[in-house]
């Protein structure tokens, strides 16, 4: 019990920081699409965590965030949707094609990307 | 010529295809060689942002350079600009010299740059293959399987040709192997036309064989060895060897400098024109310096101290800056050592506007015990070496800016905010 506490605690602690990371870099400017990006990444088997920005007809920014280290899909459901209920953010999915969410069984990702 | 008493070995120089873009392609699961990204570091004193890295596909769509500026990157939408990440980048390194000692004993590896390593073969690589380039190729296959990046490999009979196989051919190849020998000399390395292209040949050394009337390498090569030496001193006659594509240089001889030295140096944000905030930072690099004296156990007996002028200072002063030494009992004390340099910056700055500054220490010799001062109290010159020695404790366990003076929390500062850079930009501690 204790265990799934601490889990949680974990859990909450990830999602605030991710978060928060992500407000420090929204401007709210005018014709800017702002989202999250999650990459799995299957050479350092880690969760990268990125805050992209594009205002219309203009370069993309892409700002890190957060690695996570623990490799586990089931921990990363729970964390986005930690992460959706603390922001509205749009959130794209890299590294994930093929992978389904262990417990909603949909698809993490519906297009193959580039280097995939 | 007779290059049979030429030492012929299988050297690989290996780089790493963009390296800064191609680690952050990776990372955003994009493949390097197809995305259009750049690098940009945005420190304070970068002007609106330098770029430090591009991927193979900006320089080509956009034509953009290394060490451009913000101002000259297009406002295109396919373009992604990326903060740098400087200890992964040492991390991937890291990885990617392990996985090179797979292929060649430790005393056999070289690491060059944080992107380039030398690889001395001879002795191993019939262990991978049946011919040099299927073992670059085992290498590159690997690495890009275990880290996804992508490697171009020069190969040589020496570190020169390999270099240069590297720099002129591989980059352009399509498998990203170049390879030159002894036997390829006339048909690969005279035919570089361009002299600035070849590794150690600068423009000011093409400049200086375009006034000797020699234009290209083969012209090099056909010149007279003692007209160059006569004309060049030393350097002459490497150029000569180097156009014949001889290198002697044994790598596992290590080369001890004569005199070692330790510095530091940075661009300032702006122009500072008021000797308060000059003289704020030269105290602050000034401690710097003197804790890496501390931390190599060394003692130093010479300081130098040079400034560089802003453009338009330099311009009215005619004189881009000063440089200027000066000669102490061997120490190691931070308050000494800023004591003398800000001395010397009083002695010879006339007011300018400044933006470069930089502190060096040399004459540096083992710290075997304290040279103790008859003019100045025991118990004080004691305290003064306890407390430096404090003080680099609580900043080895706690972070440099655990303890700073107050005086850097002044405007004009720049020790608290350059702490977290690593080789002047963003060391990436902040995103993990």
């Amino acid at each position: 019990m204790e265990v799934i506490a601490l889990n949680e605690q974990i859990l909450k602690r990830e999602a605030k920081l991710i978060v928060q990371r992500c407000q420090d870099q929204f401007k709210q400017k005018r014709q800017t699409h702002y989202w999250i990006k999650v990459v799995n990444d299957h050479y350092d088997h880690t969760y990268n965590f990125f805050f992209n920005y594009q205002r219309l007809h203009q370069v993309e920014r892409s700002v890190p965030v957060r690695t996570i280290t623990e490799s586990d899909l089931q921990w990363l459901e729970l964390l986005i949707q930690e992460i959706q209920r603390l922001t509205e953010f749009n959130i794209e999915y890299e590294g994930f094609y093929h992978f389904l969410w262990p417990n909603a069984q949909r698809p993490i990702q519906k297009r193959r990307n580039q280097a995939e | 010529m007779d290059y049979s008493r030429e030492p012929h070995g299988v050297y690989f120089l290996i780089d790493n295809k963009s390296f800064y873009a191609s680690v952050e392609c990776v990372s955003r699961g994009l493949e390097p060689l197809k995305t259009c990204l750049v690098v940009m570091s945005e420190t304070d004193n970068t002007n609106g942002g330098l770029i430090l890295a591009t991927s193979p596909m900006a320089k080509q769509l956009f034509h953009i350079t290394n060490v451009s500026r913000r101002r000259d990157l297009p406002d295109d939408p396919r373009l992604i600009i990326v903060p740098p990440r400087m200890n992964l980048y040492i991390k991937k390194n890291l990885q990617i010299n392990t996985i090179f000692q797979r292929f060649v004993a430790d005393e056999d590896l070289y690491p060059y740059s944080i992107d380039e390593s030398i690889l001395d073969l001879t002795h191993s690589w019939r262990l991978f293959g049946s011919s040099p380039q299927q073992v670059a190729q085992l290498i590159q296959d690997t690495v890009h399987k275990e880290l996804g990046l992508r490697l171009t490999v020069g190969i040589g009979e020496n570190p020169l040709q390999a270099k240069i196989a590297l720099d002129v051919y591989a980059k352009h190849d399509q498998n990203f192997i170049g390879q030159i020998t002894y036997a390829t000399v006339p048909t690969k390395l005279w035919t570089i036309s361009n002299l600035v292209d070849v590794w150690s040949i600068g423009k000011r050394t093409a400049h200086h064989l375009t006034r000797l009337g020699i234009t290209n390498l083969f012209e090099l090569a056909h010149s007279n060895p003692y007209m160059l030496v006569q004309e060049m001193g030393v350097i002459g006659a490497q150029l000569f060897a180097l156009a014949w594509g001889i290198d002697r240089s044994k790598l596992s001889q290590r080369i001890k400098p004569k005199d070692k030295s330790l510095g530091n140096s940075q661009v300032l944000p702006r122009d500072y024109s008021q000797q308060i905030e000059i003289e704020l930072v030269i105290k602050e690099i000034g401690q710097q310096v003197a804790a890496r004296v501390r931390h190599h156990h060394q003692l130093t007996s010479c300081l130098s101290l040079s400034i560089g002028f802003a453009y338009a200072a330099s311009a009215a002063a005619k004189r881009s800056g000063f440089s200027h030494e000066c000669k102490l009992e061997p120490t190691d004390d931070s308050r000494l050592i800023t004591s003398q340099l800000l001395r010397l910056f009083r002695q010879f700055w006339q007011g300018e506007a400044v933006r470069n500054i930089a502190v060096y220490c040399s004459q540096l010799c083992a710290n075997t015990g304290e040279q103790l001062d008859l003019f100045t109290p025991l118990c004080r010159q004691i305290k003064q070496q306890q407390f430096n020695h404090v003080v680099d404790q609580v900043r080895a366990k706690f972070g440099t800016t655990s303890l700073v003076m107050a005086s850097s929390l002044l405007q004009g500062g720049t020790l608290i905010r350059r702490s977290a850079l690593v080789g002047g930009h963003n060391g990436g501690n902040s995103f993990e």
